[in-house]
């Protein structure tokens, strides 16, 4: 019984997927899995009468005034049920709600506004982590590769281009994701 | 600086010129909606997200001032710069309203 009151999924959702982790955490509701808490990658549920609760993340960035901030989304009904990597999750019953009254941003200017916040705020320094760390150790590989035996290359050469083309597919995901959200946010 | 800030405020969004307007009188985020609310039978409301982003980026233009904390929620005012940005974009829309034959 106590192993079916809760359950973990491990759903990786990137930068350009809040949306959709929205979507999924407002269909697991609806058949009866309450989010508990978000941890990394990580939803845990508990177990709970379905209901029509919609989840919506949001980015704000450089909130100077947590409790200020959740006191206004309470204000508007929302309440704020994870956070991870400064996106904020809320939920709010969505009984008559109109779709509009669902979403958190009721313009396109406020959607597209957030995007660029996880733009600037997550995404570059992902980048700069990026071109700092990895690439120049490919390039110290490179260059010492003289004075190390063949398996020591063989696994730093396996282990950096493993690395470099994870990252590579991560932002080609990114970017596409973002264009995706840009396209919808601006028609 | 105010030209920047007219190049990017003029002409304003429905959100941004009810927020500022409201503004006049010192209030916070829900209150703003509310009385949005009424002001246009229920046809503009503006949602958590649009209310937060949009006064923190007023506030940050110096649009609008944080005068004070009650219950964990931050009251604002307009400043002089954000009324001299307002009257513009009331000018504009009073412009725009005579020449499609209003009074």
């Amino acid at each position: 019984m106590s192993d079916k009151a809760r359950m973990t999924t491990h759903k990786l959702f990137l930068l350009p997927d809040y949306e959709k982790e929205g979507e999924y955490l407002t269909k697991m509701h609806s058949v009866g899995w309450k989010l508990e808490r978000v941890s990394g990658f990580s939803q845990h549920f508990v177990k709970c009468e379905p209901e029509n609760v919609v989840y919506k993340l949001d980015y704000a960035a450089n909130n100077t005034n947590y409790p200020e901030y959740i006191k206004m989304f309470a204000d508007y009904g929302r309440e704020h049920c994870g956070r991870v990597m400064g996106f904020d999750y809320f939920r709010r019953n969505a009984d008559g709600l109109s779709e509009e009254e669902m979403e958190i941003f009721s313009d396109p200017q406020s959607k597209l506004d957030m995007m660029k916040r996880v733009i600037l705020t997550r995404m570059t320094p992902l980048l700069i982590i990026f071109f700092m760390g990895i690439l120049p150790n490919m390039y110290m590989i490179v260059v010492n590769s003289m004075n190390w035996d063949r398996s020591t290359l063989l696994f730093l050469a396996v282990l950096y281009l493993g690395v470099f083309a994870l990252y590579v597919s991560i932002f080609i995901y990114c970017i596409r994701g973002f264009r995706k959200l840009k396209k919808k946010y601006t028609e | 600086m105010t030209d920047r800030l007219k190049r990017v405020y003029i002409p304003m969004s429905e959100t941004a010129f009810y927020i500022l307007f409201c503004l006049r009188d010192e209030m916070h985020g829900y209150s703003i909606t509310q009385r949005v609310k009424e002001m246009t039978d229920g046809e503009v409301v503006i949602t958590a997200g649009t209310m937060y982003g949009s006064l923190s980026k007023m506030e940050k233009d110096g649009l609008i001032r944080f005068i004070r904390e009650e219950d964990k929620r931050k009251l604002y005012k307009i400043t002089e710069l954000g009324n001299e940005i307002l009257d513009t974009e009331i000018a504009r829309i009073r412009r725009l309203y005579r020449n499609i034959g209003g009074k």
